[in-house]
Order: structure tokens, then C-alpha cells, then sequence
């Protein structure tokens, strides 16, 4: 194959592929875009890879930490988190994408539970947490149901299967879920784990589910949002196309839908029949966060930190302003009348929704 | 514009949408894809291929004119200029053979990338992919791609299966490749061939086990239809199925010993025929020795043409020193 003399060059070759493809290899590691949580004053959000902060905001805005978990001396290197943690009473419960579970005292940040539980799936959904149980959903297709009081395993709904990344919602005893790879939306009784029924999502469900009183919505990888009749068996209600994938989660206000696309499509639906009452298209925008509603202005950001305060009955641009350098993918958390954006860096940023504008509440960088 | 932009825009995005329609038509299947996608990259590289396995098979029928020259010129320099000239006077580039090894290499780094992005192991690649796929119904709605072929997930690293079939199959292309030149080669081009011999296949063995599978599919399936072209084309050289077999082995069963191929003993005695008629191995071995012989013997026809040749042109290379001085 290779003359004797021409091998040195071919090491060196060889050697330079075998580092830079190897280098390469933490560029689309999971790094976790988990959305702040807030509970009270405090927030409880993802500053650090593999760790969750408490604190406050302080009168100046800046983030003042409380505890951290799991700190220096807990020995523990978890993955990122893209579960948003689900406060619960006294206790703030997280789950890693390696599949570590735990639950900390939202006061001390100290674990509540004798150990962590380490399931033997990734998990990327937000678990959801109903009276005694936390329910986990997994990238193995299951929903690992954990007592919520110490995380000892009660039992697994679903059958193993493709991936569900995005948040199950809960009505009675009833449960649904999306399913990534599955590319359905289900119905599971989770007393007993019957499914009560399963349909087509159109696309890979990827955003979290959202319930209206008779309708469950799922945006999804098919270019569109899917309403399901949870009174009719699932039938889908209505189905509402789009030029781009729906990663983000719609937002229902009322009687309203609104929704955003990785092409940067901006609508308002009408939840009933989903009929569209406006639609904008923001050329170069990819929207992966949650739509926000706050003060009479709905409020977006892209994933590159730009910002849009429109008008929810037109859509009418209010106002836009950008945060350099934020790769913004979590959904904002409202917190004393400003909305809370995590960037993917670990930054925390308050930006008003009424004129737009941004303040740095902590940033990593110092 | 920037090195990323160009590598982004011209090879990776163009290969991500290539492998998404490729699944597509593929029955759903990404593994097929990759095993569809090697065969028409070998394909397209086939022209290529072909040039440097003839000019393998050229370096292959020069070796006893290079073997002469190592005698005939103890002083490296002018051996290396002698060596040159024969190369050009029979239309071997000796580094022809690096083109198709060179333009493989920025399909494996693309492909890499490309079977990360494209399998959407993680959230973050469902939104970098999304801004990277062309816009068309077929490749837009494709996404999730099934990321199991056969028992091997795909976006996991490599495990023991895939891993032993790329060392096999560099190994055993390594040994029909530096089998053929050992003759010329001196103590330590030998030493390194052999170092090379373990080395190459182990060192893409380990990188199987480091990236996603799909990878070492890709590297794997391609490595073997390397090996089938050389085979067709060039021929395996001295390599024999039987010589495969270990001397200890060999021992243990009543088969002759075999020397390693590149070693200073590579003259074999000839087998007998009791030998010769026991065993299919021995037989291969005979067959390859008769190939040698032939080829030794047009070696020596050419040999003696081409040292006129040399002859002549040292001749008039003096009288134009002479003429000169």
C-alpha cells in the first residue's frame, strides 16, 4: 500500500487525525440547558455543568448563592442537567442526564434522600413530582417511578422503547407522554400502566407536552403542533403546520397558543381549533426557548441571545435587544417581575419584559 | 473566509444532508446508509484507486532493478537519484499511492461529525442539526434517524465486534501491502514495516473503541473493499491464507514452518511434496512461490534491458562530462 519511505509523513498524518477527531469528541457532548426554577425568592438553576445553585437575587440584581450541590466535599461529578428542577414542598428534586436522581433541601442543599439514586438510563425530561411519587421519564423509553420520600424505586411504566425528551403532564391519575424516537403521544394510567391510548405525534416530540382543559399539545420534529383530544381517545384535534421543527415549548394563555420555531416562526394560535391569528417570521432567529408572557408583552429569545418583546394580540414588534455571546436553549422562569434566562455557559441574566433590558445577575467569567 | 466556514458549508453540511436521504432510501436504516455511502465513495475514488494500485503493480515489477541500484551505489545520494530516475523512467510516483489514504481522511473527520450531528445523540445536536438540513420535505422529516443496525447502536462507541473487524481487516491489508516490496528493503525498513504492521490496525482499533460506531462501520466496510481491489488488481503478493496459521500451530499439526514474509530468510526451502500434498496450505504456498518465480524471472528480463539502458545513459553521461571538462 505505502512505500517504506513515505510512511513518516503518513504517521504524522495519521497521528494528526487521530488527536483532532478525538478533540472533537467533547464538541456535542451533553452539556445540559435546564431551565431555572423558583421557588419563592429563591431560584435554583444550573450555573456549573453537573451542579445546581441556590439563592437570591439581591436589590442590585446580583445573584447571591446559597448553597451549591453537590460541592467539593460530596465527591460526586455528575453529568449536565437538562431536567429543570421540580421544587415540591421542602425539597428540590433533580435528575442528570447519567441518570443521577436526588433530592435536596431546598434550604440547605443537602440531600434528603440516605443515597443517590443512579438509574440505568440517561434522562433529559423533567421528571414530574405528584403527592408521594416522582415520576422519571428515561431516554430508554420508561417512566421510573421513585417514592418520593427516600427515591427507593416503586415500580417502571412503559414498555422500554425509543426516547422521550420531552415532560409528561399529568391530569388525575392520568398521564401523557411523548415519546423522540416513537414519534407518538401517550396516555398511561399510572396506577395501574395501562395505556389508554397512543397516536401519531406527526414528528419526534422533543418540546415539553402542555395541557389545556381538553387538549394536550405537542410540538414536534414534523414540522408542526399537535393538539390531542384527551376526552376523544386522543384524537388529534387539530394540527397546525410550520416551516421549521418546534423544539420549544409552546405557551397556552387563555384561550391563546403561542409558539416559536427553530426557523424562527413566531405565531399565536386559537387553542380550540388552532387557528392562526397571526404569524411572524424572524430570518436568521432559531427559537428553542419557551415563549414568555409577562406584562402584557410576549417575550422570546433565540439561541444566540436575541431578544423580542412583541405584542401578543398582533405580534407587533415592541422591542429587541441582544445579550452578547448567550446561547440562550432554556426557557426564562418569571421572578419578581423580570424574567430569568440561564445561558448555556452558565450566566444568569434579568431582563425586563416591558422594555427589554438586561442585567447581568451573575456570570461566570466574574 | 475562515478554514470552519469552508469545511462547514462545502463538506460537512453537504454529507450530513447526503446521509439523511441516504437513510431515507435506505429503508430507515442509518447503518445501511454508511455501508451505501463507503461503497459510492469507493466508487467515485475508484479512477484514483486504480491509478495507485498500478503504480503499486509497477513498483511491484521495478523491485529487482531497485534491489540492483542498492548494490550497484553505496552512496545514498546518488542511489536516491538512481532510484528516482528509474521511478520516471517507468512511470511509478512513489507517492501516488497516498491519494486516496489522503482524500479519506476528511471524510472520516467529516463523517464523524456528520454521524454525531445526524443521530442527534443529544438535545444539543437536534438543534445544531436543524439549521443544517436542506429544505426539502424528504430530509426535514426524516429526523429521528434509527441509530441501531443489526446488534450495534451506532452513536455508542465502538465495542469488541466492530473493533476486531477493523484490526483484521488493516492488518491483513497491511500484510498484503508490505509483503510484496520486502525484498528491497533494508533491516530497518523492514523493522518499521513490521512495527507498522501492529501499529496502524491497533491504533484505528483504539479509535474504533473512541468514537460512535458508525465510524468504525464506515473505516471497516471500506478498509475491506480496499483490500478486494488490491486483491483484484495487484494481487495478494507473497500473503497466503495458510500463512496465517502460526508456526506454533503449524508445529502442532505437521505443517512446514514459514519464515515471517520480511524477514532476511524469506527464501523458503522448497516444500516437499509430501508436504505439497497433505495440505491445501502448503499448496497456496507452492502456487505463490511459482508466482514469485515468474515474476523473479521477468524481473530478470527486464533487469538486463534496463541495465543497457543505465549503461548507456552513464555513457553518454560521461562523454558529456568529458566534452564539458
Amino acid at each position: 500500500m505505502f512505500h517504506v519511505k513515505h510512511r513518516k509523513p503518513l504517521i504524522a498524518v495519521l497521528a494528526a487525525t487521530v488527536l483532532l477527531a478525538v478533540g472533537c469528541a467533547n464538541i456535542a457532548s451533553p452539556e445540559g440547558w435546564a431551565a431555572p426554577a423558583v421557588d419563592g425568592n429563591t431560584i435554583f438553576v444550573q450555573l456549573e455543568r453537573g451542579t445546581i445553585s441556590a439563592g437570591t437575587l439581591s436589590t442590585s440584581g446580583t445573584f447571591s448563592e446559597s448553597w451549591r450541590y453537590p460541592s467539593e466535599t460530596d465527591d460526586l461529578n455528575f453529568d449536565g442537567f437538562y431536567a429543570t428542577p421540580v421544587v415540591s414542598g421542602d425539597a428540590v428534586y433533580v435528575a442528570s442526564h447519567d441518570g443521577s436522581v436526588v433530592a435536596l433541601s431546598t434550604k440547605t442543599g443537602r440531600p434528603v434522600w440516605p443515597a443517590v439514586v443512579e438509574l440505568d438510563s440517561t434522562v433529559v425530561a423533567t421528571p414530574l413530582v405528584d403527592r408521594q411519587s416522582m415520576y422519571v421519564p428515561t431516554e430508554d423509553g420508561e417512566l421510573v417511578v421513585l417514592d418520593a420520600e427516600n427515591g427507593n424505586e416503586i415500580r417502571r411504566l412503559l414498555d422500554p422503547g425509543g426516547r422521550i425528551w420531552s415532560a409528561p403532564v399529568a391530569k388525575g391519575s392520568t398521564f401523557y407522554v411523548g415519546t423522540f424516537d416513537g414519534r407518538e403521544v401517550s396516555a398511561v394510567n399510572v396506577s395501574t400502566g395501562i395505556s389508554h391510548w397512543t397516536s401519531d405525534a406527526g414528528g419526534a416530540v422533543s418540546a415539553d407536552l402542555v395541557l389545556t382543559p381538553d387538549l394536550v399539545l405537542a410540538g414536534s420534529l414534523g414540522r408542526s403542533i399537535r393538539a390531542f383530544d384527551t376526552n376523544a381517545g386522543g384524537d388529534p384535534a387539530w394540527t397546525y403546520p410550520t416551516q421549521g421543527w418546534v423544539v420549544s415549548t409552546p405557551l397556552v394563555a387563555g384561550s391563546t397558543v403561542y409558539g416559536a420555531t427553530l426557523q424562527g416562526e413566531v405565531f399565536s394560535l386559537d387553542a380550540d381549533n388552532g387557528n392562526e391569528n397571526w404569524l411572524l417570521a424572524h430570518e436568521g432567529l432559531e427559537f428553542r426557548s419557551k415563549p414568555a408572557l409577562m406584562d402584557g408583552v410576549l417575550v422570546l429569545a433565540d439561541r444566540d441571545g436575541r431578544l423580542r418583546g412583541l405584542d401578543p394580540a398582533t405580534g407587533e414588534l415592541r422591542w429587541q435587544s441582544d445579550i452578547e455571546d448567550a446561547k440562550l436553549f432554556a426557557d426564562p422562569v418569571a421572578y419578581q417581575g423580570s424574567l430569568i434566562y440561564v445561558s448555556k455557559d452558565g450566566d444568569l441574566f434579568q431582563v425586563s419584559p416591558r422594555d427589554g433590558s438586561t442585567s447581568v445577575a451573575f456570570s461566570r467569567g466574574g | 473566509m475562515p478554514i470552519g466556514f469552508i469545511w462547514q458549508t462545502f463538506l460537512e453540511t453537504p454529507l450530513i444532508n447526503v446521509m439523511v436521504l441516504l437513510t431515507v432510501v435506505s429503508f430507515g436504516s442509518f447503518g445501511l446508509a454508511i455501508l451505501l455511502f463507503t461503497v459510492i465513495s469507493r466508487a467515485l475514488m475508484f479512477p484514483l484507486t486504480l491509478r495507485t494500485l498500478h503504480a503499486a503493480r509497477s513498483m511491484q515489477e521495478i523491485q529487482p532493478q531497485i534491489k540492483e541500484l542498492q548494490k550497484k551505489y553505496s552512496d545514498p545520494r546518488r542511489r536516491s537519484e538512481e532510484t528516482m530516475k528509474l521511478y520516471k523512467e517507468s512511470g511509478v510516483n512513489p507517492l501516488g499511492c497516498l491519494g486516496p489514504q489522503l482524500i479519506q481522511f476528511p471524510i472520516f473527520i467529516a463523517l464523524y461529525q456528520v454521524i454525531r450531528t445526524t443521530l442527534a445523540s443529544t438535545p444539543e445536536s437536534v438543534v445544531n442539526l436543524s439549521h443544517r438540513l436542506y429544505d426539502f420535505n424528504i430530509i426535514q422529516d426524516a429526523t429521528p434517524l434509527s441509530t441501531k443496525f443489526l446488534f450495534i447502536d451506532l452513536q455508542q462507541n465502538g465495542g469488541p465486534f466492530l473493533t476486531a473487524v477493523v484490526f483484521a481487516s488493516m492488518w491483513l491489508q497491511q500484510r498484503i501491502s508490505t509483503g510484496r516490496n520486502a525484498a528491497t528493503q533494508n533491516d530497518q525498513q523492514k523493522q518499521m514495516n513490521q512495527m507498522m504492521q501492529w501499529m496502524l490496525p491497533g491504533m484505528f482499533a483504539w479509535f474504533v473503541l473512541a468514537v460512535p460506531s458508525g465510524l468504525g462501520l464506515y473505516w471497516g466496510s471500506s478498509t475491506i473493499i480496499g483490500i478486494l481491489l488490491q486483491w483484484k488488481f495487484v494481487g495478494p503478493g507473497d500473503f497466503t491464507w495458510g500463512s496465517l496459521i502460526p508456526n506454533i500451530v503449524r508445529d502442532q499439526i505437521g505443517l512446514e514452518r514459514i519464515a515471517a514474509p520480511d524477514s532476511k530468510t524469506n527464501k523458503r526451502p522448497p516444500a516437499s511434496p509430501q508436504a505439497t500434498d497433505d495440505t491445501e496450505s502448503s499448496t497456496e504456498t507452492e502456487q505463490t512461490d511459482g508466482d514469485n518465480g515468474s515474476q523473479r524471472k521477468n524481473g530478470r528480463r527486464r533487469r538486463r534491458s534496463r541495465s543497457r539502458s543505465t549503461r548507456t545513459s552513464s555513457r553518454s553521461g560521461r562523454r558529456r562530462g568529458n566534452s564539458g571538462g
